[in-house]
């Protein structure tokens, strides 16, 4: 599948082109997943255990590459920190603006409630799934500000707000764990 | 390009590779290798039997393996090494059973050396005979030299464990190919038998290990998604609580039992535990070496009520795989169950109940792992080229130690490999020349409840101010899992490179339950970060300051303004050791507002020799740049 044949050029690549991907937040998962299959079934280092030292070393720096490049895309948040990166360097390095107060509130009550139901596993999950309801609504937000409108500094700041709820998503996890290991006692 | 020459499988026609696959394991290994007519044959002995003990027993004139030094544990237990895979990677003070074995272990730090007949032996060594014996067995039955072998390891071993690992193999002459996750090495030889495709959970409970992965498969692609688990659970733990229970029958006195006792308990207790699965009770009859016959009746009830919470210790791992792979139970398409303690009723029971479906039994638990082992090293060696690839991912974290005892993480766990991640340090004293770069493994914040790595230090960092420099540090983690390190100033270029060899010295429950560890104590990690973090802050503090003084910087403020500031500090230094966050940051504020004015005198003397600024440490930093 891959057009990519000189090995120079995948390394050389961003991770758009080499999943040959056009730069957008909005992709095909599916379609990046079949690519990422076919990228490591040809450069992966078992397809070159027989090979001499260079190729071998080769195959792993192309192979962490792809891998690598998978996981940004493949994530929503890391995607558009991504495309920020490449379409708009300045926007997302510089862009340090206050958040909305009322953003603010939203995460002080979510984190509230969080601290509240700690040790209740069931209450952390709903919250988990009011978590993910809510950033839903940023990335259809950001589909557009990247996309459609072009609005990078709007987009930047979207994927600020994502981050804050990443961070509650991974908090949640770890207080669901918590929870968990407290009653398997 | 040399690199487009290299095609994938490419060989010579007709030169079939020996190639096979090993399952090193706690209890029993086997070799396993795919004829030319493509069947996977698990390899036996001359007396046919496939599976070898995992036994070594020393003596003064050579080495006995498998089953002889099985059958001789309880003659000489001394010097009959069993489940030695526990050890692997391990140091002295890591492994909790060190206490009650048998074994004479040699005085010392780091690594566990047994005391033989034959000289001091590493777990290296021993693994190292058994896979001599598997390669033995292999070179008679495909009529020569090996062209190369598959190990597994357990999915949850760490670095350490992993490079212990490979050290055997080379110890016995074998050239690796891969080392292989078990679970996916099961996978692989389940999968491709039914053409499945879909989200798998393979169950693998070992002798002496306990893995969990979840896989998508899909036409020859087997995608790790998660993996945990727990290196120090298995069969043998359900063993030892029946021999503490039989040691506790009367007739039995503890005290009076000799090693030998303790060895052909520990037997009986194995034959009792594998009847239990066939049978509701067993009669236990073991004659000691005080005369005394020790008689007991098991039954089934009382093996489960024994290690109900063994069992239950398995939930924990598969239930943050599960999460880290973010699935429900339901969302999967089958369980697998792998290891010859899946046997166990009450194992395939909790499985069942907890995935709500019954596990799937049909492979033999014992062969799996070796057999998909074979499949993979027929493929490496370039014998198929049916497109079969393994993805695998890394167990746990890896990272690096910073300032304040912290630990950051640098590839999470669950990142496919290989995996590289590269991330900026940089000095954190003006004139620093060198920067120590200890890598930890492990799930927690703090450095010290991590497992420690490596050390290794990167020299000739010019002397610059604090901050300046700018040192990246690199991580590779290789398709067998293995980590190799590179730090690099960035403007000097200079460079310090190490591949991970285990250092040692932490105790045994930071290790055997790291992750756990790290759920029971997120909220105490998240305050002991915040104390760690404060104390580094107020360090830098102290340090800015008493370099003022010392270059008397001390004249730019009058006695009232050094008294106040005297003060604060001394209030702070009070509090750094027994403080919490909150009042030590409280109190680096206050010492911070009280050396304002100060700061600012120095700032203005300063810029007046032409040097620019604002806060007490930038100026002593600039002060010896000059």
């Amino acid at each position: 599948m891959t057009q990519l044949a000189n090995p120079a050029s995948i390394l050389g690549a961003d991770y758009f082109e080499l999943f040959h991907l056009p730069r957008a937040f909005a992709i095909d998962l599916q379609r990046l997943d079949r690519d990422y299959h076919a990228l490591q079934h040809r450069f992966h280092p078992d397809r070159f255990s027989g090979a001499g030292e260079f190729d071998r070393r080769r195959a792993l720096e192309i192979s962490t590459h792809i891998n690598s490049g998978y996981l940004t895309l493949r994530h929503s948040l890391s995607r558009a920190r991504y495309l920020l990166a490449l379409v708009a360097a300045a926007v997302s390095a510089e862009n340090r603006t206050p958040m909305p107060p009322a953003f603010l509130m939203r995460q002080m009550e979510l984190r509230e409630s969080m601290e509240a139901s700690r040790g209740n596993v069931a209450a952390l999950h709903r919250i988990k799934e009011q978590l993910r309801h809510e950033s839903l609504t940023y990335e259809r937000n950001l589909a557009r500000l990247l996309d459609d409108t072009r609005d990078f500094e709007g987009a930047a700041e979207c994927v600020r707000m994502l981050g804050f709820y990443d961070s509650l998503r991974r908090d949640a996890d770890r207080m669901i764990e918590a929870a968990e290991e407290i009653h398997a006692v | 390009m040399l690199f487009e020459i290299a095609e994938p499988g490419g060989r010579q026609p007709g030169a079939r590779r020996r190639a096979v696959g090993i399952d090193l394991g706690t209890t029993n290994s086997l070799v396993a290798t795919i004829n030319s007519a493509g069947e996977r044959l698990v390899l036996a002995d001359e007396s046919g039997r496939r599976l070898l003990p995992s036994v070594v027993r020393y003596l003064d004139d050579g080495v006995e393996v498998g089953w002889r030094a099985k059958a001789a544990h309880f003659l000489d237990p001394l010097n009959t090494i069993v489940s030695v895979k526990r050890f692997m990677g391990r140091g002295r003070a890591d492994v909790p059973e060190l206490a009650r074995c048998a074994y004479r272990i040699a005085e010392g730090d780091g690594l566990v050396r047994f005391e033989t007949p034959a000289g001091l032996r590493s777990p290296v060594d021993v693994s190292a005979e058994i896979l001599r014996a598997l390669r033995e067995r292999a070179e008679n039955a495909l009529g020569g030299e090996l062209d190369g072998a598959v190990i597994t390891v357990p999915a949850y071993f760490d670095e350490a464990q992993r490079e212990a690992t490979r050290d055997a193999a080379r110890v016995a002459g074998l050239k690796i190919l891969r080392l292989l996750s078990e679970p996916t090495a099961a996978a692989v030889a389940y999968g491709l038998d039914r053409g499945a495709a879909g989200i798998y959970a393979v169950y693998d409970l070992g002798g002496g290990t306990f893995d969990i992965s979840i896989l998508k498969l899909s036409r020859g692609i087997f995608e790790v998604i998660a993996t945990n688990g727990n290196a120090q659970l298995g069969g043998d733990d359900f063993d030892s609580r029946i021999a503490e229970w039989l040691a506790r029958r009367p007739g039995a006195v503890a005290g009076a039992l000799t090693p030998s006792d303790r060895a052909a308990l520990l037997n009986a207790a194995r034959c009792a535990k594998e009847a239990l699965s066939e049978e509701r009770k067993v009669r236990v009859s073991e004659p000691l070496s005080s005369g005394v016959v020790l008689e007991a009746t098991l039954t089934r009830e009382q093996l489960e009520s024994l290690t109900a919470d063994l069992v239950d210790l398995t939930l924990a791992p598969v239930r943050r795989a599960l999460r880290d792979a973010g699935l429900t139970p339901a969302a999967l398409d089958g369980v697998v169950l792998v290891g010859g303690a899946t046997r166990m009723p009450q194992v395939r029971r909790a499985v069942a109940e907890f995935f709500g479906r019954p596990p799937l039994t049909d492979i033999d638990p014992d062969e799996a792992v070796a057999i998909g082992a074979a499949i993979q090293a027929d493929t490496l060696a370039g014998n198929r080229s049916d497109g079969l690839l393994l993805l695998d991912v890394i167990p746990l974290s890896l990272g690096l130690e910073t300032m304040g005892g912290l630990a950051e993480k640098l590839v999470h766990r669950n990142s496919t490999i290989p995996v590289a991640r590269a991330q900026d340090f940089t000095t954190f004293k003006d004139g620093q020349t060198a920067m120590s770069i200890h890598v930890v493994q492990g799930e927690r914040d703090l450095v010290s409840d991590c497992r420690s790595l490596a050390r290794f230090e990167l020299q000739g960092i010019p002397s610059m101010a604090a901050g300046v420099a700018r040192v990246r540090v690199t991580f590779q983690v290789d398709a067998d899992g293995l980590l190799s390190v590179t730090a690099r100033e960035q403007t000097t270029g200079v460079e310090a490179a190490v591949t991970v060899k285990p250092s040692y010295g932490l105790t045994d429950e930071e290790i055997a339950g790291m992750l756990r560890a790290s759920l029971e104590n997120a909220r105490d990690d998240v305050e002991r970060r915040a104390l760690a973090e404060a104390r580094v802050e107020a360090e830098r503090m102290f340090e800015g300051l008493e370099g003022a003084l010392k270059r008397g910087a001390g004249e730019f403020a009058d006695q009232a303004e050094r008294d106040r500031i005297f003060s604060c500090a001394a209030a702070l230094r009070g509090l750094l050791e027994h403080g919490e966050a909150s009042q030590i940051r409280a109190a680096t504020q206050a010492l911070n507002r009280s050396t304002e004015e100060f700061a600012a005198r120095l700032m203005d003397a300063a810029l007046q020799q032409a040097l620019s600024g604002r806060h007490v440490e930038q100026l002593i930093a600039m002060d010896r740049k000059d």
